[in-house]
């Protein structure tokens, strides 16, 4: 945040980036000047940093820790559920 | 895997209590009822049974999983005169991720555009807690469909972001500016949830 130049991204503009440059589906002169923003701002390598750390609170989200409740699938899914696999290993001939 | 190829009735049990409930949430967004979510998984399921012996691991078995719910929850909606269209409504969404009054004015002497209120890294310890995990959760409830349908088939199944496009039949371009603003909002709620402390005030 300590240079303004014409050419440089502002704070603002590269939020919306964020997403596509997580991707890899930045150009390579655009991807320079935003990784060169983030050498210098505090603020946006703060918000990108975020980003990442999200992903892995997401990333989380996929498997529960062993001391989760058990996940609620109701009995008659589940029993529906184990005769279908009855089933289909039955039509494969075991 | 192996297991489960061979019939072991355990490893199928595992493997639903692991994957059952992402794959009702999935289905829901094109369910007119929780009853009909539910069906549409149990469908999933038999195509799961009826494909894993010709899974070849070139993704991950739950991408798999979550393309063969997708397709099975695009299908029914379509039966029933349903089908929703994902690229109409990524073109609707024309939110900043980050709030406006964050950033100096336009008229700023010195930087316009640039922070006024800037973002600060976040705490590990309560970033990995289980309350922030609930609040990221709720924000995901909160989302469009279409933002929640990309974002938990990117960040939570793991999808490639071609394998997004093809899953949900959106351009690529349509897929990251889904992605993009279901992002931010979850980003705001997080930041909002750990800019408050254990007793409630705001930091």
């Amino acid at each position: 945040m300590t240079r303004a130049l014409s050419d440089e991204f502002r704070c603002q503009e590269l939020v919306e980036l964020v997403t596509t440059y997580l991707d890899g589906a930045m150009g390579i002169d655009e991807r320079t000047r935003f990784e060169q923003h983030l050498t210098y701002c505090g603020g946006c390598h703060a918000y990108v940093g975020q980003l990442r750390a999200q992903r892995r609170v997401l990333a989380a989200l996929r498997d529960p820790p062993p001391d989760a409740a058990p996940v609620d699938v109701p009995d008659s899914t589940r029993a529906t559920l184990l005769d279908a696999f009855r089933a289909w290993k039955q039509g494969r001939g075991e | 895997m192996h297991a489960l190829r061979a019939g072991d009735e355990r490893a199928f049990e595992q493997l639903v209590t692991q994957h059952h409930g992402a794959m009702v949430r999935l289905a829901r967004d094109y369910a007119r009822s929780e009853a009909v979510a539910e069906e549409v998984v149990q469908e999933a399921w038999m195509g799961v049974l009826a494909g894993i012996d010709k899974f070849e691991g070139r993704s991950s078995l739950r991408s798999w999983i979550s393309r063969i719910v997708v397709n099975c929850a695009k299908k029914r909606a379509l039966r029933e005169g349903r089908s929703i269209p994902f690229s109409a409504l990524a073109a609707a969404a024309d939110e900043p991720a980050v709030d406006a009054d964050r950033f100096a004015p336009e008229d700023h002497a010195l930087w316009p555009g640039h922070w006024q209120s800037e973002p600060v890294p976040w705490p590990e310890e309560r970033l990995l807690s289980k309350e922030t995990s609930t609040v990221a959760d709720a924000a995901i409830d909160r989302l469009p469909a279409a933002q929640r349908q990309v974002l938990l088939l990117r960040d939570i199944e793991g999808l490639e972001p071609a394998d997004v496009c093809a899953a949900l039949e959106i351009t690529e371009a349509n897929q990251r500016v889904l992605l993009h603003r279901a992002r931010a909002s979850v980003r705001r709620a997080i930041e909002t949830h750990l800019a408050t402390d254990a007793d409630g005030r705001t930091s």
